[in-house]
Order: C-alpha cells, then sequence, then structure tokens
C-alpha cells in the first residue's frame, strides 16, 4: 500500500509539474497585421503596404507573403503595389514565424473606375472680331468622338440649351432665328460602361438677328445634368 | 450522457456520504494563473495598434496624448468552497465550487484643440466551476500531504467593452482595429483540475493549509446572446477561453466526525 500511495504521489508531482511548465509557456502565435498607405482611390495608384507591425510575440517573423487581391503577389515586410484596374480588391498579408506557424490578416482596397472625360467640337462656325458664331437656322454637327474613358463611352447625352435634346456620339443640329444674337450653353454628357458620368459645357453663339443684342441663355455654375433651358 | 454521469455521480457521493468517517468542508482563495492565450494574443495584437498610433500621435503636430497598453489577462484570483466525504484514512470523495476572475484595463485620448479621440478598453473574465473528485493523503505527520483530482463543469463569461477612435489625422489604414461596442460571451465546458495540498491541523477539527492545483478546461467558442463569437481584436478570427492554469489556495476546513461510533470534532 506504501508502494502504491508513493507512486501515486510521484504521478501526482509530475502532473503538477507539467501542468505548471505548460501553463508558464507563453502562446507565441504571430499574428499578421499591417498598414496600408491608402484604401480608396482612382486608379491608377499605388499602395504601400507595411507588414513590419505584426504581432511577434517570440521572436522574429521568417516570411511575409502578400497577395494584393488582384492575381499578383509579392513578398517581404514593406512592399508597394500599384492597381490599374478598378474593383474592390482584398489584400492579404500571411505571416509565417520560424516554427512554421502562420497567421493572416486582409484589407480590402478600393480601386475606383476613372470618370469619361467629356469633350465636342462642333462645325462650322465662323470667326468674327475673335469670336466664333454659326449662323441662325445652319445646321451645326457636334461631334462627341473626342470623348474618352479608361473602357468604353456608352452613351453621349446632348442639351443643346435651346430646349431640344439628343443622343449619339455626332449629331446635328440648329437654332432658329430668335431676331438678335443669343448664345446657349451646349452641354454633352457622357456615360461609361461602370456608369460614371461627366458633363462638358460650351457656349454656342448664334448670330442672325439684331447684331447688336447679345444674350447668355442660362447661368451653368448650378448645372447638375437636366435639362438647360 | 451528461444526465447519466451526473446521476452516477451522485450516487457516488450519496453512497460516499452514507459510508464516510467524516465530513470536511474548507474554504479558501488565492491568486490563479490563467493561460487565456487567444485572448492575450489578441491583447497583444491590440497593444500593438495602440503603440503603433502612440508612435505616430507623439511627433503628430499639434496632438498630445497617448495611451496605455492593456497588461495581459494571465493572473487573477480564486475562491473555493469544499467539500469532502473521507471514507478512510487516507482517500475521500467530493465536490467543490471554485470562483475565477480576472480583469484587465485601459484608456488614454488624443487630443488636437477641441478634438478628442478616446481609447476606453475593459475586459472581464469571471467562471464557475463545479468540481467532482477525490482526494489521497500521502503522508500524515502532524503535516499533512496529500495529492487531488477531479472532473468538473466550467462556465466563464467574458465582458469586453471598447471604445477605439482613431483620429482622422492617422495617415495610414491598420488592417486589425478592435471592434467597438460592449459585448458579454459566455460558454462552458467540461474540464480537469489536478492538484497537492499541504495543510496542517490546529485542533482536531479545524485546519489550515494550502492547496496548488492546475485546471485545465477550454471554452471554445464562447458567444453572445446573438450567437455570435467573441473576436478581440477585430482580425476576424474567434477566440476562445483557454482557462488552463495554476491557483493556489489558502483554506480554512472543518471536519466532523459521521462515524456511529466516534466522537464529535474528531480531527483529520
Amino acid at each position: 500500500m506504501r508502494v502504491a500511495r508513493f507512486c501515486l504521489l510521484i504521478g501526482a508531482a509530475i502532473l503538477v509539474a507539467v501542468s505548471l511548465s505548460g501553463c508558464l509557456m507563453r502562446d507565441s502565435h504571430p499574428k499578421a497585421l499591417f498598414t496600408a498607405s491608402r484604401v480608396q482611390k482612382v486608379v491608377p495608384f499605388t499602395v504601400s503596404f507595411d507588414g513590419t507591425i505584426s504581432y511577434k510575440p517570440n521572436g522574429e517573423i521568417a516570411t511575409y507573403l502578400w497577395s494584393f487581391g488582384d492575381g499578383s503577389a509579392g513578398s517581404g515586410p514593406v512592399v508597394d503595389h500599384t492597381y490599374v484596374e478598378d474593383g474592390d480588391y482584398e489584400v492579404r498579408l500571411t505571416v509565417i514565424d520560424r516554427r512554421g506557424r502562420s497567421s493572416s490578416s486582409t484589407l480590402t482596397i478600393h480601386a475606383l473606375n476613372p470618370p469619361p472625360v467629356a469633350e465636342f467640337s462642333y462645325t462650322p462656325k465662323s470667326n468674327m472680331g475673335g469670336e466664333y458664331v454659326v449662323g441662325a437656322g445652319e445646321w451645326i454637327t457636334f461631334d462627341g468622338t473626342k470623348s474618352h474613358d479608361d473602357s468604353e463611352v456608352t452613351a453621349y447625352d446632348w442639351n443643346f440649351g435651346d430646349g431640344t435634346v439628343d443622343s449619339g456620339a455626332v449629331v446635328k443640329h440648329r437654332y432658329l432665328p430668335v431676331g438678335y444674337t443669343k448664345t446657349y450653353n451646349v452641354v454633352l454628357t457622357v456615360t461609361d460602361d461602370d456608369g460614371e458620368k461627366s458633363t462638358y459645357v460650351e457656349k454656342v453663339t448664334i448670330v442672325g438677328g439684331s447684331p447688336c443684342g447679345t444674350d447668355v441663355t442660362d447661368d451653368i455654375s448650378s448645372y447638375t445634368g437636366g435639362e438647360l433651358e | 450522457m451528461k444526465g447519466l454521469a451526473i446521476g452516477l455521480l451522485a450516487i457516488l457521493l450519496i453512497g460516499a456520504a452514507t459510508s464516510a468517517e467524516s465530513l470536511e468542508m474548507a474554504i479558501g482563495g488565492g491568486p490563479a494563473a490563467i493561460s487565456l492565450k487567444e485572448i492575450n494574443g489578441s491583447i497583444g495584437v491590440v497593444n500593438t495598434v495602440i503603440d503603433l498610433l502612440n508612435e505616430a500621435f507623439a511627433v503628430y503636430p499639434d496632438f498630445s496624448g497617448s495611451v496605455e497598453e492593456l497588461d495581459p489577462m494571465s493572473s487573477g484570483f480564486t475562491f473555493c468552497a469544499e467539500e469532502l466525504y473521507r471514507l478512510n484514512g487516507w482517500f475521500a470523495l467530493g465536490g467543490k465550487f471554485e470562483y475565477l476572475r480576472s480583469s484587465s484595463a485601459a484608456s488614454g485620448e488624443y487630443r488636437k484643440g477641441d478634438e478628442v479621440s478616446r481609447i476606453d478598453i475593459a475586459l472581464g473574465l469571471n467562471g464557475i466551476g463545479i468540481v467532482l473528485g477525490g482526494r489521497a493523503t500521502f503522508l500524515d505527520m502532524g503535516l499533512v500531504l496529500a495529492a487531488q483530482a477531479g472532473v468538473g463543469y466550467y462556465y466563464s463569461v467574458f465582458d469586453r467593452s471598447v471604445v477605439f477612435e482613431i483620429p482622422p489625422e492617422y495617415p495610414e489604414v491598420i488592417s486589425v482595429v478592435p471592434p467597438e461596442g460592449v459585448g458579454h460571451y459566455a460558454g462552458g465546458t467540461v474540464g480537469l483540475e489536478l492538484g497537492i495540498s499541504l495543510y496542517y491541523p490546529l485542533t482536531r477539527w479545524f485546519s489550515i493549509g494550502s492547496t496548488v492545483s492546475y485546471r485545465s478546461a477550454s471554452i471554445d467558442p464562447v458567444v453572445d446572446r446573438d450567437g455570435n463569437g467573441l473576436d478581440l481584436d477585430g482580425d476576424g478570427v474567434t477566440e476562445g477561453l483557454d482557462l488552463d492554469g495554476i491557483s493556489v489556495r489558502f483554506t480554512f476546513s472543518v471536519s466532523f466526525d459521521l462515524s456511529l461510533a466516534g466522537e464529535k470534532g474528531v480531527a483529520k
């Protein structure tokens, strides 16, 4: 019986000693943590990622692996990456310590679609005293094909400032004589394949009435895309 | 299955009570070391973020203030009430109720003129355990040495209250930021406890002593009322409560003679 008790005591002591040592051992799992210089901008733009702040309670991190979410990857504690296509990208940093234990952290980068650029020209027009004018009743060709986008311009919407609208890359329009010189604000709104819109406004001066009177139809400072007039 | 186990243990205890030589009741308390390794890992991450902000705003124009770090939740205190039926000269069966508590808090602010960004974090662990087991006495020479082991059910509640305002002037974006809000997360598990006791009978019925015990119990996951897991550091990975650890308790105990032929108030 004494031998059994002694063995039990030794066993219990060993168990407690093992337990103590296990309890005192701190968890040494690394935890991935990083900063990004920015998370939202119109493409193209470059982001700097810094993984050196990763939590490393016991020793150094041996490997930093980056996945930038756009199919490309990198390694190293500090990396730069350029986003050229719009979209949401999940950046993932995986850190691995010298014992092979790993941890990951993610951050979403919002790469914004650049809006299209609206631009047009019109013909014919005559230079009269340093100002371009068009005769009343004359057919004018408005050409919006100079408008461009990183992808594709899908819609051209025109507002001629005289109460009429039209659509298409190239359109024709004429202003009826009003008896005096009048300036219209012609507004081109282009839309790209992502639904982003952009507007370009140019004054068109129509002559054919009294040469003395000149009137700018609207103040465009508050124009929001609706019809003018 | 749980019901069967509890029933069997109840029968065992009732049997022990009816055939016991003496009943020993003890209360005690003392410091406790708790592993909480996932929680402490998250505290390390939170402290890393706080360090980052402190370093940035220490040199940022027009800013003042800093935030203190959280202490790891690796220590606390424990309270215990125990009841043991001594079956013979060296072996006793019984159960105990154990309460365990640990906490950590940090606060501070970054100030720029009237603009104040506060960081307030308060964490608390409250746990109880009902442990059934036995104690074997190995040495009884005035000073009594005994080993004990038991199986128990541990239930814990983890409270989290976090305000974490990063000034908008901070120039970068951090991948992991502690989620703000208040949460109460709870869970239970079956665990194991082993220990060694050393006690000294001052009289035939009263003893003082100390116990060093190791507790092994891991609650994962702990969830709030809506079933959401605890994610202290905001890395998207939920943390469990690893209650593994050592308790050192200083106890007072009284014993009562239950034998039909015995005297009242017999010492152990």
